[in-house]
């Protein structure tokens, strides 16, 4: 960081939330790295992002506090400080809700630059169209008939991925545990549930409509209609909006996963994490998985990754991502505070920042 | 003169200290404590949103419930002891927030019941 408290053009920046604060680390060069504390120090980061639409550099992060509540907070000089909405999320007292946690933040399409959405436990799709000054509730997915039969996963009823089509404005999907994915092709008026194949193994009905335990998906840059999913049972890939799902786990070792990422120069490339029962490395070799070709076969990828007997790292669904510089960087957070970096789309990996709380998520973006 | 004279509200009404942890005293302007008024703990907390808007969320939740890490102790009796958030109050009571020691199962010694511990898992 410069003397004007921003990062010059072209810095490779990594917000990474933990469960003790906020921390950036930045790069100039995806070499050397430097480690910087913020202002959102002490609480349960879930989650921060940077929006760079319009010329703007606000962070938005999911402040989780142990204690005194769960708060919304933007920063517009890189959480040197921090401010507040004016109307945060909160239900209304008559709704009898409360909100837990919030999961997750995404700025919206390129062509609606106020816009900027929220993923919440209770399960929950709150969006802000004043670049989060005031935050409203979906009432489309809050009211949707089934929403009484839904049930939460092991973090809770959580609502922690959205994606929002930037190839047509009124289409847009949720991932909620462990409801599974949904999809809006109205503008988020109604919402129908797009998990057909996906397994639910600890269901008596092992494809319900609904039930899934999805961990992650993400939306191919160039072909819209084509998605990834690591879920609770499988790797799977739509071809068609998540009408229906494939499954793509092939050679990999283990269907329970969190994170998925994928290189938005090569989307076929698509990286991820599979863990055993115990939520670590399948076995002593830290692994990050890599498919270059949709899905079809996987790689595993391993070069400056540690192994050994008493190597037992955990990644959770936030906890990977890619930059968008070409060769593709790859970063992974662990839940023993290692941030792991590939500057080679996986080929080999540095690690880039050690010590810090346990890392609930990694989000990485090249300074405008 | 008629030997009467105006009175503030406030000053009819069950006048409270109330002593903030630390994490909170930027919401009150930095103060360690301050002085509010209300018969009940609830409202007390009412009285305080007015004053320090966004306060009461930090404490409770929207519903109204009491959020399960914070504790209000009156006089050094918790209320969950008395009558929580119902709990009436005397004049010049004192109130003392602080948030859980939490990190471990714990029974507690007074009613036997396992208090409320952190979740870690988020997954």
């Amino acid at each position: 960081m410069n003397a004007h408290g921003t990062y010059p053009k072209g810095t490779t920046l990594v917000l990474v939330g933990t469960k003790r604060g906020l921390f950036l680390l930045s790069s100039p060069d995806r070499k050397t790295w430097e480690v910087n504390n913020t202002a959102l120090r002490g609480n349960r980061i879930f989650f921060a992002t940077l929006d760079q639409r319009q010329g703007s550099q606000r962070i938005f992060a999911a402040d989780n506090g142990d204690f005194f509540g769960t708060f919304l907070r933007y920063s517009d000089d890189f959480v040197q400080t921090w401010q507040d909405p004016e109307q945060g999320i909160q239900f209304s007292p008559e709704s009898g809700e409360k909100l837990i946690n919030i999961w997750t933040i995404e700025p919206g399409r390129p062509d609606e630059p106020g816009t900027v959405y929220a993923g919440i436990d209770p399960a929950s799709l709150w969006v802000s169209t004043d670049g989060g000054q005031h935050w409203s509730i979906n009432t489309g997915l809050a009211n949707h008939p089934t929403r009484s039969q839904w049930n939460p996963g092991a973090g809770g009823l959580c609502l922690h991925t959205i994606v929002a089509d930037p190839s047509n404005s009124d289409r847009m999907w949720v991932g909620i545990s462990a409801v599974g994915c949904m999809r809006s092709d109205d503008g988020g008026q109604s919402w129908v549930f797009a998990n057909k194949n996906t397994r639910a193994d600890f269901q008596p009905d092992k494809y319900p409509e609904f039930g899934q335990c999805i961990h992650r998906f993400i939306q191919h840059p160039s072909q819209p209609d084509v998605l990834y999913q690591q879920n609770h049972c499988g790797i799977y890939k739509s071809l068609n909006a998540g009408d229906d799902w494939i499954d793509i786990q092939h050679e990999l070792p283990s269907d329970f996963g969190f994170p998925i990422a994928l290189d938005v120069h090569n989307p076929d490339t698509v990286f991820v994490i599979v863990e055993n029962e115990s939520r670590n490395n399948v076995n002593d070799q830290f692994t990050v998985y890599r498919t270059s070709n949709g899905g079809e076969s996987w790689r595993s990828m391993t070069e400056g990754l540690p192994s050994g007997h008493g190597v037992r790292l955990g990644v959770l669904r936030h906890g990977m991502c890619s930059d968008t510089l070409d060769p593709c960087g790859v970063y992974v957070g662990t839940n023993t505070g290692q941030v792991f970096a590939s500057r080679d789309r996986g080929e080999t990996w540095n690690l880039i920042a050690d010590f810090l709380p346990s890392v609930y998520s990694v989000q990485a973006f090249v300074i405008e | 003169m008629d030997g009467s004279k105006s009175l503030d509200p406030r000053e009819s009404a069950t006048r409270v200290q109330v002593h903030l942890p630390y994490a909170l005293r930027a919401t009150v302007g930095n103060q360690a404590s301050v002085t509010s008024h209300g018969p009940t703990v609830r409202a007390v907390i009412d009285a305080l949103e007015h004053e320090y808007p966004g306060l009461r969320f930090h404490l409770c939740y929207e519903t109204g419930e009491l959020r399960p890490f914070v504790n209000i102790f009156l006089n050094r009796v918790h209320i969950r002891y008395l009558e929580g958030l119902d709990t009436p109050l005397p004049h010049d009571a004192v109130l003392h927030i602080l948030p859980s020691v939490a990190g471990g199962s714990h029974t507690n010694p007074i009613d036997g019941n396992s208090t409320h511990v952190q979740q870690e898992v988020i997954s």
